[in-house]
């Protein structure tokens, strides 16, 4: 089964949907206990919507988002989604290269879990479109409880096959930009109130990876095409953990948790030689019973792609002035609110809540300068999302 | 691999190992099904904080594991 597995990765076959089916195939006939009955708990049916703005640096993005989950048997629920980012920008890079723009993406998503036993099988869907990018992707992910449910396992594979365009320039035409992702992780219940997570990632992009609008600039000032490697592959590490503090012990023996704090970290690397490192803490706490409050704050560090540079030598083969690739740490701050109503029904909808998260982040970059004034780059962010769900 | 990378993976295989161990009873799981105890309990906000670091930080990836270790995600 090994030896299978390894072959399926090492496969010299292109990805396409031919083989990515046959992944699946494979994974689910490797972990789904066919014989075993279906499970007692199905998913919960539940609706979410939700409005998301982001302003900051020149671009502001705004719109709305839905998530729809539906049981359809006991056990295997459908679950479909749509989002629309509506974009007006005059970042920095559109400023002193191009002209602000405006234009929106949609994003259409299907998916199904289906859960046998102890086993979660996943399968995704996800269309993205907008005027100069196509996308398509189709994941497939599994979990599995170990060991009494003390342990979750999780493995996913996902692929894209993206399209990148280039607006008002139809000789350009269309290149191709493909993605593929495997992700594996272990969450464990340490004691009952005690969760900790480890993750690992392998991102592998191939095909055009920049931005075909932007410019790199030349020690002499004069603007070049951006050229980037045709491939790149990332790798992330990530432990996360969960803490929850009692209210209390009731008659019933159980008083529930009041509050809990989570504490993530990530570090990650690639062959453009970018390192970076994210920590995160999140404390959140229930107000009188139906009032959950939270705060959170990560700081994000790393440094410079190999091929980056403010200023780039003309004779360098690949040029980069993406402030993504350049070194620079940013810092984020955040509130959430929510008001659910517990055990609540007003005819089909149940427990349906209300929440709003309202954060900043600040942004400085220590080599990556405005080429207008030539002063080094900072940018203010302020990000909102606030949604709305029930059960029914 | 950098020698991080390596202290990490070392580190997940032993706590693997170790925490495989330790065992919540199923009476005990009240605590562990809260929203607050789970990693991302909704997932719109998730989507759109994962959205807004991918495109604003060169790092990707790593927080995407799936299990709260209470049976019901």
């Amino acid at each position: 089964m090994g030896t299978r597995w390894v072959r399926l990765l090492a496969d010299r076959e292109p990805w396409g949907p031919g083989r990515l089916l046959k992944a699946v195939l494979f994974i689910a006939w490797m972990v789904v206990p066919i014989e075993r009955s279906w499970a007692i708990e199905p998913a919960q049916d539940e609706v979410e919507a939700g409005y998301n703005y982001y302003h900051g640096g020149g671009v502001t993005v705004q719109g709305p988002a839905v998530i729809v989950r539906k049981d359809i048997l006991n056990g295997a629920s459908l679950k479909a989604g749509y989002n629309v980012d509506i974009v007006s920008s005059a970042s920095i890079d559109v400023v002193t290269q191009a002209s602000p723009f405006k234009e929106t993406r949609q994003e259409y998503s299907l998916g199904t879990d289906i859960l046998r036993g102890d086993t979660l099988v996943g399968v995704d869907y996800i269309n993205s479109r907008e005027s100069d990018y196509l996308s398509d992707t189709l994941s497939v992910g599994l979990a599995h409880d170990l060991f009494d449910k003390n342990m979750t396992f999780s493995l996913k594979v996902a692929r894209s096959w993206d399209q990148v365009g280039k607006n008002n320039d139809p000789s350009f035409g269309w290149k191709n930009f493909n993605r593929t992702i495997y992700s594996t992780g272990v969450t464990q219940s340490l004691t009952p109130r005690w969760l900790v997570q480890l993750n690992y990632e392998l991102t592998a992009d191939e095909g055009l990876i920049n931005n075909p609008y932007r410019s790199a600039i030349t020690l002499s000032g004069a603007l070049v095409p951006e050229n980037y490697p045709d491939a790149r592959t990332g790798q992330a590490w990530a432990v996360r953990t969960s803490y929850g503090f009692p209210s209390g012990v009731s008659e019933q023996g159980y008083g529930g948790i009041l509050s809990s704090i989570q504490l993530d970290y990530r570090y990650y690397y690639d062959t453009f030689d970018v390192h970076s490192q994210t920590a995160k803490i999140t404390f959140q706490r229930y107000f009188y019973s139906n009032w959950l409050g939270g705060v959170f704050y990560q700081y994000y560090w790393q440094d410079a792609a190999s091929f980056y540079g403010d200023r780039v030598p003309p004779d360098q083969l690949y040029k980069a002035r993406d402030k993504e690739l350049s070194q620079y740490h940013d810092q984020w701050v955040g509130l959430t609110l929510k008001y659910k109503l517990k055990q609540t029904q007003w005819g089909i909808i149940r427990n349906p809540y209300i929440q709003i998260s309202n954060s900043w982040m600040v942004f400085n970059y220590d080599n990556f300068t405005d080429p207008r004034t030539g002063a080094l780059y900072s940018q203010r962010v302020y990000v909102v999302h606030t949604d709305l769900g029930f059960n029914y | 691999m950098k020698r991080s990378a390596w202290l990490l993976m070392g580190l997940m295989i032993i706590l693997t190992g170790v925490l495989g161990c330790s065992s919540v009873q199923p009476w005990e799981r009240e605590y562990l099904a809260d929203e607050t105890m789970q990693f991302d309990p909704d997932p719109l906000m998730a989507q759109w904080h994962q959205h807004v670091r991918e495109i604003r930080e060169g790092g990707r990836g790593g927080f995407n594991g799936t299990g709260g270790g209470c049976g019901c995600r």
